[in-house]
């Protein structure tokens, strides 16, 4: 009985799926150099997947960051805000929007100073920015 | 070298707390000196050990919030070996009021690594949301174990997990390593189990496929004593499958 409705039902999801749609790196652990650790299971000799992790560890830590500046700034937390910005431009300089929402994050904590500096550095890199032209024009405004 | 271990799964209701605190209680029971670390505002950790949690005295939360020394909210349990970092409702503002800083998701991590502890293992109980306090748990952690049910949703809250430890190694704690997945309410005869089991051994490898925790009733009274299984049900399947797993936790260092 039990075998027939098995032969019934269409494939399932699998984890693998389920981790591969949501982006995760799919790695089996190393099995026989003593090797567990998850998050260095990739790094005895496997470089080019050890490189893909790496690079894929890269854009989640930025997006992570991105979004949660993002988040303390809807959230009237400019401190909070201007901490993950400033880490994210640690790792990754030349991030405009980053760069960006660090001047409105610096702005509303009062230091409309740097704000100006952080966005002409950005004028730097785009002379054509228009949010940071516009911003810009908002800090001489306000006599910054 | 202390081990600091975190059992953790957003979702709600997956035996988190009844594997920390039996998993404590075990490793107690085999001399090793443990500490458990309630981080839930539910207090459930606490609770289980037959405590009353109490937001006069100082406890986990005082601690994050700067307001006392690690020394001073370890208390002893009536267990040997054993001690705990109590919860109380006051935790739950920390969880609110979020952050004011990046640099806060390591407040647990400092005070924990700050000094040497005279302990064997620190056991971690966080909330199932991933909020400031389950962050906190996992950046201050070496090792993460996913206590999960053999079901199909669970299993897609497990591959949320795993890709929430690689933002968690990405962002703030490089050194934190999934220990394994814990089969719990656990059931070997119906399909859905043996799939299941199967994904995370090819997914991950047999060593990540933890011993399970079998469905039973005195796992769910005991913590309505206040009694650990090892105190209500010592004889019980609970119990059995308890020791097996701080077993296998033992020896996978
Ligand atoms: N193996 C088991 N057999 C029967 N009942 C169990 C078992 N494991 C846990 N329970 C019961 O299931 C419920 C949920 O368990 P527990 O509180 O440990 O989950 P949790 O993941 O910590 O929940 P939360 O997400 O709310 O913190 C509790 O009532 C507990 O006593
Ligand atoms: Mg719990």
């Amino acid at each position: 009985m039990t075998e027939n409705c098995q032969n019934s039902i269409p494939s399932r999801v699998t984890l693998k799926d389920l981790l591969m749609q949501k982006n995760v790196p799919v790695s089996r652990p190393a099995q026989d150099n003593g090797q567990e650790g998850f998050n260095r299971n990739c790094s005895c000799d496997q470089y080019s997947c050890d490189q893909e992790i790496a690079s894929h560890r890269l854009m989640q830590i930025t997006d992570t960051l991105f979004k949660r500046g993002v988040a303390a700034l809807k959230d009237d937390r400019p401190c909070c805000a201007r901490g993950f910005f400033e880490t994210l431009l640690a790792v990754e300089p030349d991030h405009i929007k980053a760069r960006l929402n660090l001047s409105v994050a610096l702005s509303r904590m009062g230091d409309h100073k740097g704000a100006r500096t952080v966005l002409e550095g950005v004028l730097v890199n785009e002379p054509d920015n228009a949010i940071a032209l516009q911003n810009l024009e908002v800090l001489d405004s306000i006599g910054f | 070298m202390t081990r600091h271990i975190v059992f953790a799964n957003r979702k709600g209701g997956c035996a988190k707390t009844t594997t920390a605190v039996n998993v404590a209680h075990s490793l107690a029971l085999k001399n090793y000196r443990v500490l458990l670390m309630d981080l839930d505002p539910q207090a459930h950790a606490t609770l289980s050990l037959g405590m009353v949690p109490n937001p006069g005295v100082p406890n986990i939360y005082t601690l994050l919030d700067g307001g006392a020394n690690l020394e001073d909210v370890i208390y002893p349990s009536r267990i040997a070996n054993l001690s705990i970092i109590p919860s109380s409702r006051n935790l739950s503002v920390v969880e609110i009021e979020g952050p004011c800083f990046s640099a806060d998701e390591h407040r647990l991590s400092e005070v924990l690594h700050s000094k040497k502890m005279d302990m064997d293992y620190v056991i971690m109980d966080p909330p199932p949301s991933v909020g400031t306090l389950s962050v906190n748990a996992l950046a201050a952690s070496e090792e993460v174990y996913i206590p999960m049910p053999m079901h199909f949703l669970a299993m897609e809250g497990l591959a949320e997990m795993v890709r929430l430890i690689y933002q968690i190694n990405a962002a703030w704690n490089p050194g934190l390593s999934l220990g394994g997945i814990i089969p719990t309410f656990y059931n070997k005869n119906t399909r859905i189990t043996k799939e299941i089991e199967g994904d995370i051994v090819q997914t991950f490898g047999e060593k990540f496929l933890a011993p399970p925790i079998r469905q039973n009733v005195a796992l769910a009274e005991a913590p309505g004593h206040g009694l650990t299984i090892f105190e209500y049900a010592p004889k019980s399947i609970g119990a059995l499958d308890y020791d097996a797993l701080a077993s296998f936790i033992d020896e996978r260092h």
